[in-house]
């Protein structure tokens, strides 16, 4: 039975044990493995456009592949169909025909602990749909991919736009791949790709699980190959089952919290604020913790726009740092921030506050 | 995919309490970051890869 029969016949349920089955087949909540889907949040960027390296983080989740730098662009846009207000946009740079190894794309890696319902790598896997909303300047036959950790484990799709500059919704399912290793960790689960260009290895026939690392299928669109050609994407979702169910649409605080799992940007912005409770271990050094507001998939990395957009509050004075830096006391839910100024400050373990100001941010990655 | 993070610098940061290394300094595409001795982060599993790869020097803290 599918999900979106689960979903029609739960009012005619009469058992608690029915109630129970469609719970457990996922067709009530929780159905989409993908974070971001609805291209909402974008921490990073706040909408700004980017041309992305090989690996870039764009959109919150959101990672491109490429390459050969400068053949496309991103950013997030108010271009949408009807229930949603943004999506990711892809701008084509150039005119360029994808040659020996080029491979350009978008992907999203979901976290193994999320892809467990999959069953992938089992004689149990599960059904796979996938379903988005897309609109293109080109029309034809596109590709994307989906790929485990190890990247020797794929599978090409195809979905066909029929009219150009219209948004159309796609919906794509197949059976779970039953071989290969597919993590159920912290690591990379699934790894969804939607192709702009490939060529060479990146080149399978769709429809079948195949080893290797592969994006499109021969043939299907390059958009990179037209000057200016446009792509938007939105309402990407990845569900258990052998048929698309519509878009689960989250809450903007959940899917900010799902994303922050991941990447947390605090943006100082207008409104100067304190971050972190501070005591001198000596006269030039203050510790004190830097808490993340959900619990971040590994230790995340630290990093922190300009020191001049910080400043040490202390005993009535504001003290100029020479340095800071994100210490040796790290976790999933915090980071040590250590504090270095330049004059002697008695008596030890005296407080002090950090403040943010202006322009500057604290960055805080985990990204898979 | 790989990652092709730009890294031109690294070095160990000591924990002023214990002495012992607690984290990496490094200069990751031209971002200052604080990277943890964590497998699971992607910054140190690629630090430890170029290090392997003979095309990256950590250096000892200060």
């Amino acid at each position: 039975m599918t999900k979106a029969r689960d979903l029609a016949d739960l009012g005619n349920k009469t058992s608690l044990d029915e109630i129970n089955d469609a719970y457990d087949a996922g067709a009530l909540s929780n159905r989409n493995l993908i974070i971001n889907g609805s291209m909402a949040i974008d921490q990073r960027n706040g909408g700004s456009s980017i041309t992305p390296g090989n690996g870039t983080l764009t959109l919150d989740r959101w990672k491109a592949g490429l390459a050969q730098t400068s053949k496309f662009s991103l950013d997030q846009d108010s271009e949408s169909p009807a229930g949603f207000t943004t999506s990711m946009k892809v701008t084509s740079l150039t005119a360029y025909t994808p040659s020996s190894n080029d491979h350009f794309f978008i992907e999203q890696e979901v976290e193994g602990y999320n892809a467990i319902p999959l069953a992938l790598g089992s004689s149990d896997a599960k059904d796979i749909s996938i379903s988005f909303w897309v609109r293109s300047s080109l029309t034809g036959t596109f590709a994307g991919s989906v790929i485990n950790s190890a990247r020797n484990r794929s599978r090409v799709f195809e979905y066909t736009i029929n009219t150009a500059n219209t948004w159309e919704y796609k919906t794509v399912s197949f059976a779970g791949d039953t071989t290969g290793t597919w993590l159920t960790t912290n690591g990379k689960g699934i790894t969804l790709r939607f192709s702009f260009g490939a060529a060479g290895t990146w080149l399978q026939n769709a429809g079948a699980w195949s080893t290797g690392n592969v994006t499109a299928s021969s043939g299907s669109v390059n958009l990179v190959a037209t000057n200016n050609a446009t792509l938007y994407i939105t309402g990407v979702q990845l569900e258990v089952g052998d048929t698309a169910t519509p878009f689960e649409h989250r809450s903007y605080g959940d899917e900010l919290a799902k994303c922050q799992r991941y990447y947390y940007r605090d943006n100082i912005g207008s409104n100067d604020h304190a971050l972190s409770t501070q005591s001198n271990w000596n006269t030039t050094h203050f510790f004190g913790p830097y808490y993340m507001p959900v619990t971040m998939r590994a230790n995340p990395t630290g990093s922190y726009s300009a020191l001049s957009n910080f400043t040490l509050y202390q005993n009535s004075q504001t003290r100029t740092l020479t340095s800071l830096s994100f210490g040796a006391s790290t976790s999933l839910n915090s980071r040590e921030l250590t504090s270095h100024v330049s004059s002697s400050i008695t008596p030890q373990g005296g407080a002090g506050w950090l403040r943010g100001q202006g322009t500057g941010w604290i960055a805080l990655d985990a990204e898979l | 995919m790989e990652d092709n993070m730009n890294i031109t610098t690294a070095q160990y940061v000591a924990d002023i309490a214990s002495g012992n290394n607690s984290s990496i300094k490094a200069t990751i595409d031209g971002q200052e970051m604080f990277v943890p001795l964590d497998p699971a982060n992607r910054h140190y599993a690629e630090i430890l890869k170029q290090v392997e790869a003979g095309t990256l020097t950590i250096a000892d803290a200060e």
